[in-house]
């Protein structure tokens, strides 16, 4: 019995383009990501901060400490965190037992593999959080704060950052452990709010510290102390050279990794 | 005078081992084993933590070994893609990605294995078309699949690169008879067109009818005794019993011994069944005529089973050396 004739042969690849390995992940990834039932639960977010950022200047009778929330709140807090589980929930899922068997018993060197999720995750990420600042300049107008527009710049940059590095952060401990929001407490409360808030050299291990001293104009406008910080470049530099040292960890780390299955948990 | 014909030489490997261990802690996977995969189709049959998908992970080079040494086309397949390249895996767990439909599913695996776009969904479609995915199905979520579905796409995620050899886990499971006999084809074409297959099933009637070789594992050994009586003499690996269905077993069981070919039976009458042992099992299967006896006995038959095979037999034999 002969294959079908309308079967046609596909060579084998043993270093496939990177550009189709890519499109391959981020086709994985997006139809995930960007799927209408995730959507509908980026929604509900979304409904929830404009509600948050509609009661906090409410509650502050001046609106236009809404910048100083947005900087305050959603870069330094909401975004940081989120983008913490959401790398970190993506790098459990895909290594969940025998679910990397589709995609690691390919022709993939797996720190490539790595690198490729993680720029198709940060890709969908920034997607999904720009209407974030949409709804805060909707609330800003419904408030008639004529000045958040000003601010928008900034917070975009640091929106974009914070998802760039604790990304990174989340995609390590997501490899490191399936319990990786327990590291992201263990982190939050050690580095980012003990070493973060003393104004030390050990200070400098905070990432939030320095989105801090990025957004300093927005938090000094509504009357926040401004530590020493370095400059806006410099912030940047590091930050983005904070994820490359993450990820070159993680994907050291996963090289190395094996895939026993539920074989290995047995032990 | 005629030269002498040389003996005839045994097709090299696909895969070996040799001395080779695996240990997850204290836990045993497999514990010195060595072994030969030829070209082919080869069972690996065995109880449940017998080794199996420990044997498939260090073929597949997810994990390394304690100590021995493995070789996949005659290179060491941990995380090499020269060797993963032509390799393809069909998991026995049901984990699909989730909000995928099949054939999105297939060209993003397509486009991993070094497809580009396009072609990869040429390929998708095939390779669904080969092993039965209706159109109709494609476009529905993996999740929302029934089993059987799920196996066919799963099955056809292994077909997108062409592979050299294609490691399956339980692929019959959840297959109706119709799903395992359309497997079972395409296995048998993919072994004819020069592919090895290495798989396993608690189905052993399936895969009596497909291997022409085994590798029978317990306690993460191989008992070479075992395998010699499961692989040996394939062609002639006839059930020793059989279970009949039908409406008049008093009368098929007069007519089998009315033509000596029966050792002994056991009648049900209430349920229709017949259990017969064979006197000599090729004598019935062996000549091909086995439907025109059964048609000449007159009986209505609802149903064959094969219930006592060779590695049946094997399996339920206490291991020796």
């Amino acid at each position: 019995m002969n294959p079908p004739a309308a079967f046609s042969r596909a060579a084998p690849r043993a270093a496939p383009a990177a550009g189709a390995v890519f499109g391959g992940i981020w086709r994985l990834t997006a139809r995930r990501l960007l799927s209408p039932r995730h959507l509908l639960n980026v929604a509900g977010l979304l409904a929830l901060l404009a509600v948050l950022a509609f009661a906090a200047t409410t509650r502050s009778g001046d609106a236009d400490r809404l910048a100083a929330w947005a900087a305050g709140f959603h870069a330094c807090f909401l975004v940081p965190v989120l983008a913490f589980v959401s790398a970190g929930g993506a790098m459990r899922d895909d290594l969940r037992a025998d679910a990397v068997d589709y995609v690691f018993t390919r022709p993939v060197r797996r720190p490539v593999y790595l690198l490729f999720r993680y720029l198709a995750h940060t890709a969908c990420a920034q997607l999904e959080f720009l209407p974030a600042l949409g709804v805060l300049a909707g609330v800003a107008a419904w408030r008639g704060d004529a000045g958040f527009a000003a601010a928008l710049p900034l917070l975009l940059l640091a929106q974009f950052l914070a998802i760039v590095v604790y990304g990174a952060f989340g995609l390590l401990c997501g490899l490191l452990t399936s319990r990786f929001v327990i590291v992201g407490l263990i982190y939050g409360a050690a580095i980012e709010v003990g070493l973060g808030s003393v104004p030390t050299q050990l200070g400098w291990l905070s990432l939030v510290r320095h989105l801090r001293g990025l957004l300093d104009p927005l938090l000094l406008r509504a009357g926040e102390n401004a530590p020493g910080h370095l400059g806006a470049a410099a912030t940047i530099a590091l930050l983005l050279a904070a994820a490359a040292a993450l990820l070159a960890v993680a994907a050291a780390l996963f090289s190395r990794r094996e895939f026993a299955g539920s074989a290995a948990r047995e032990a | 005078m005629n030269p002498p014909v040389p003996p005839p030489v045994a097709p090299a490997p696909v895969a070996e081992g040799r001395s080779l261990s695996r240990f997850y802690g204290l836990v045993l996977g497999l514990n010195n084993v060595s072994f030969a995969i030829r070209p082919g189709i080869t069972g690996i049959v065995g109880p449940n933590g017998a080794g199996k998908t420990t044997l498939f992970r260090l073929l597949l080079g997810q994990i390394r070994p304690s100590s021995g040494s493995i070789r996949v086309f005659g290179e060491d397949p941990w995380t090499n893609p020269s060797v993963q390249a032509r390799l393809a895996y069909c998991p026995e767990a049901e984990t699909v990605p989730a909000g995928l439909g099949s054939t999105d599913w297939l060209v993003a695996l397509g486009m991993i294995s070094g497809l580009s776009a396009a072609a990869a969904k040429v390929r998708a479609g095939e390779c669904l078309d080969r092993v039965k995915l209706a159109a109709t199905h494609r476009r529905k979520p993996l999740t929302a699949l029934s089993k059987g579905m799920r196996q066919r796409a799963k099955l056809a995620q292994c077909l997108l690169h062409d592979p050299a050899l294609v490691i399956l886990d339980e692929p019959m499971n959840g297959l109706d008879p119709m799903g395992r006999e359309d497997i079972g084809n395409v296995l048998r074409e993919l072994a004819q067109a020069g592919c090895s297959v290495l798989i396993s099933s608690h189905i052993l009637h399936d895969l009596e009818a497909l291997c022409a070789e085994f590798l029978l594992l317990r306690w993460g050994r191989i008992p070479r005794s075992l395998n010699e009586s499961a692989s040996a003499d394939a062609r002639a690996r006839w059930p020793e019993a059989t279970t009949f269905r039908c409406d008049d077993p008093a009368r098929l069981a007069r007519f089998l011994f009315d033509r000596g070919l029966l050792r002994g039976c056991d009648l049900v009458p209430e349920t229709g069944l017949l259990h017969v042992r064979w006197r000599d099992a090729a004598q019935f299967y062996g000549g091909g005529h086995f439907h025109e006896l059964l048609l000449a006995s007159g009986v209505r038959l609802f149903e064959v089973q094969a219930t006592d095979s060779r590695l049946e037999k094997a399996i339920d034999t206490p291991a020796g050396p």
